[in-house]
């Protein structure tokens, strides 16, 4: 579905090429400022690259309006501030005249939220409400399996719940037919739901493919400069423990 | 107002009265209502900001700022001059303070809120500052013409120049209170709206144009009228939410209504011209401070 040619940022990110299959689950890691919300931010089209091209759908991104990408891609974005004390049903229907679907509801439980303004909530609960938000935006392009979700660290406050049941969905609006692309931060998680990771390191691509290639201790080591290591635990899952260096142990 | 109606078209001293004052008065309040409550309420969301409005953002001090060199270097001293050249002064200076206040904000950062309105600042700072300057070469008479002038009043517009506003601001905001929805995926800002599927560029250019005209032709009107921009829609967003959908619309009849209201209570004071800015404040502080206090306890 995507197709990315040696595209460059200046600063940002260096010459990223990589290329997904027509769906799937991706989990960008990497450190702070390596290029995820950069790259993100290229692939919705919001950001122009200053070289490289990209391709949606055997389609340049340039050929697409605005108006179009809007049908099938949504993003978020890792802040979202309002200086209006908007309540949570009109910061949801203002992007989308549908109800809240089931399956959101189900995994981000922000109907009980419905009457309050969006600034009382706490911080996770906040994100709850924008996730639902973005995919609400495309939501019946999702269900029909065309979709393009961007998700620039989703687990930010969320509960350790709440991280499950939104990998959850994501997985399976993956499997039903959409692209899916979230960064984050978490090792299990990504080892758990990833269908693909990509690795970045100072703007580039470090390394790409299955959870099982990419995140090998030692590579992991030299892109966060930590302590990594990859066990089996009883129920046969590759869990990672991770510590600043030898003696935090 | 509209009592004993029929009596009117027979009387020749009525049907003066109905032609040459009362009905340019009430077009005038309704265009000045209506106008300065849609362009507040638009610029609030454009630039992210509850508290913009027209006068905070410097386009209605340009329009003071050529009606003061209009009146106190003596251009506006004939009948002719005070009726059609000052108005016409107000709308040119409106318009060009907001291109100005547009290429410094361009500037400081294309399209950020905060962008508009420092320029805005600057230049109404500027502006005052020619003011007290003209202010102090000025004669007696001058000065009264412009203090007058700055205080607002629904009453300076005749017949045909109302009827000319009347059917601009109605153009221009039948433009402006359609684009709700647009305006609502601004609320989480430019990129939103932009994943969204909106030209946030375009959008941003047209609707402060607008704006513009819309102020423009209210204070070359009535002068600089204060708060009604603020008032309105501020008071509607506290009582009915946040959809644009809805508060442009209905800015458009509040205002108006809050204007005529003040024609109303204007009339109690018989053959006095109350300053409009005066009762606007009056009414208008009571409100507000209700709004203020209603969401507090919310």
């Amino acid at each position: 579905m995507l197709k990315l040619s040696n595209v460059s940022v200046f600063n940002r990110i260096e010459r990223i090429s990589v290329d997904t299959g027509k769906h799937g689950f991706i989990h960008v890691l990497g450190a702070n400022g390596s290029g995820k919300s950069t790259l993100l931010s290229v692939i919705s089209g919001l950001l122009k690259p200053e070289s490289g091209s990209i391709v949606i759908n055997e389609k340049s991104i340039d050929e697409y309006s605005l108006q179009e990408l809007s049908q099938f891609r949504t993003f978020l974005e890792q802040s979202q501030v309002t200086a209006f004390s908007l309540s949570v049903k009109e910061g949801l229907a203002f992007y989308s005249s549908e109800k809240l679907p089931l399956a959101l509801e189900e995994a981000l439980e922000v109907e009980q939220f419905k009457n309050s303004t969006l600034n009382q909530l706490s911080g996770g609960e906040q994100q709850r409400v924008h996730i639902a938000r973005v995919l609400m935006q495309i939501w019946s392009t999702l269900e029909n399996g065309q979709g393009l979700v961007l998700l620039d660290e989703p687990f930010q406050g969320l509960d350790i719940r709440h991280q499950h049941l939104l990998c959850h969905l994501l997985k399976k609006l993956s499997d039903d037919g959409n692209l899916v692309i979230i960064s984050q931060h978490d090792l299990n998680l990504c080892q758990q739901y990833a269908d693909s990771v990509w690795l970045m390191k100072s703007g580039q691509l470090h390394a790409s493919g299955k959870p099982l290639e990419v995140l090998i201790p030692e590579q992991l080591e030299d892109v966060f400069e930590c302590k990594i290591e990859a066990f089996t635990n009883d129920t046969g899952r590759r869990v990672f423990a991770t510590a600043l260096n030898e003696l935090d142990r | 107002m509209l009592k004993g109606l029929p009596s009117l078209l027979s009387d020749p001293v009525e049907q003066q009265i109905l032609f040459r004052l009362r009905i340019p008065l009430v077009l005038t309040a309704l265009i000045v209502g209506s106008s300065l409550a849609v362009s507040a309420a638009t610029l609030q969301v454009l630039l992210k900001n509850p508290l913009a409005d027209p006068g905070i953002i410097g386009i209605s001090s340009g329009a003071s700022l050529s009606a003061a060199l209009f009146l106190l270097t003596g251009i506006g001293t004939t009948n002719i001059g005070l009726t059609y050249g000052l108005p016409i002064a107000c709308f040119v200076g409106a318009l060009s303070s907001t291109l100005v206040i547009y290429v410094l904000s361009a500037k400081y950062n294309r399209l950020s809120g905060t962008g508009v309105i420092l320029a805005g600042i600057a230049i109404s700072t500027l502006a005052g500052a020619v003011i007290a300057w003209l202010y102090f070469f000025s004669d007696a008479q001058s000065l009264r013409n412009l203090t007058f002038w700055l205080m607002g009043s629904l009453h300076q517009a005749d017949l045909s120049l109302s009827v000319v506003g009347f059917v601009i601001s109605t153009l221009t905001l039948s433009l402006t209170v359609t684009k709700g929805k647009q305006l609502n995926w601004l609320y989480f800002g430019n990129r939103s709206a932009q994943l969204a599927g909106l030209d946030v560029t375009k959008f941003f250019k047209t609707q402060l144009l607008l704006c513009a005209v819309l102020v423009a032709v209210a204070v070359s009107l009535a002068g600089s009228i204060a708060f009604v921009g603020l008032l309105v829609p501020h008071l509607l967003r506290n009582l009915f939410g946040h959809d644009n959908r809805f508060i442009l619309p209905a800015s458009a009849i509040w205002g108006g209504v809050l204007m005529l209201f003040v024609i109303v209570v204007s009339d109690w004071f018989g053959g006095v011209a109350v300053p409009v800015s005066m009762l606007t404040a009056t009414i208008g502080g009571p409100l507000f401070l209700y709004s203020l206090l209603k969401y507090a306890s919310r």
